[in-house]
């Protein structure tokens, strides 16, 4: 059995372009225990960002770390999406 | 007595205080300090440079600067102290980014520490920057994938 959640992503640097509010909400099916992963995320986050490669280049990430693309993801959680990084 | 060594990692919006990034480094153990300055240049890739915005995730970003640093503690000694400052925020070319200091007993681990430091953090820390052009352009620069164990 499915149920639909929400996650809510923020994006960073180059990928800003995509929203103007900076953040999207996705709407996704997770499984029995209210989850989905990063992959899934993924896959539905590239419906709204039309440059592939800049999308496959970049990873999802919690407050605290860069997750895999197996980690599971809970209902209403809050993830960031981060391109390649250029400081100093 | 064996005196803790100082790590001060930190994203800032405000002016880079060089005398308190100094300070924060500094000690009587010390025989070596080095400050590295990555400033705003006034051209990239043939195109006249007007400013740089840098973007950061904070939480991420700072955390990564002090997994590099314990990395160079483990590398280099723990007598080490250590102070990374990033800027975020719109730079005037000139205007210091990023400033690096590192204090230890002999120059040779402050100038290796302090190396370590800046080419690491280029690859591993959630910082974005945008080029602002004299032609009234601007562009996100390109960078370094980051994987998971990577911040």
């Amino acid at each position: 059995m499915t149920h639909s959640f929400q996650v809510q992503v923020e994006l960073f640097g180059a990928l800003r372009r995509f929203s103007d509010s900076g953040q999207v909400v996705l709407n996704l099916l997770g499984n029995r225990s209210h989850t989905t992963t990063v992959a899934a995320i993924r896959t539905e986050i590239s419906k709204k960002i039309s440059q592939n490669e800049l999308l496959r280049s970049s990873v999802f990430a919690d407050e605290r770390r860069v997750l895999h693309e197996s980690d599971l993801i809970e209902n209403g959680a809050k993830l960031a999406l981060l391109p390649p990084v250029c400081g100093g | 007595m064996q005196e803790q060594n100082k790590i001060v990692a930190r994203i800032v919006e405000n002016l880079i205080s060089l005398d308190e990034i100094y300070i924060s480094v500094n000690s009587f153990k010390n025989g070596a300090q080095v400050l590295f300055f990555g400033t705003v240049r006034n051209h990239n890739d043939g195109k006249a440079v007007h400013g740089v915005s840098y973007f950061a995730h904070k939480s991420l970003a700072e955390r990564a600067f002090i997994d590099i640093c314990n990395e160079a503690l483990e590398k280099w000694g723990q007598e080490t102290n250590i102070a990374i400052l990033h800027r975020v925020g719109r730079l005037g070319v000139g205007q210091i980014s990023i400033a690096i200091a590192v204090g230890s007993p002999h120059r040779r681990e402050a100038y290796q520490v302090s190396r370590y430091l800046i080419e690491q953090l280029k690859i591993r820390a959630p910082i974005w920057k945008k080029e602002h052009y004299e032609s009234g352009e601007s562009e996100w620069l390109q960078g370094h994938a980051l994987c998971a164990h990577s911040a």
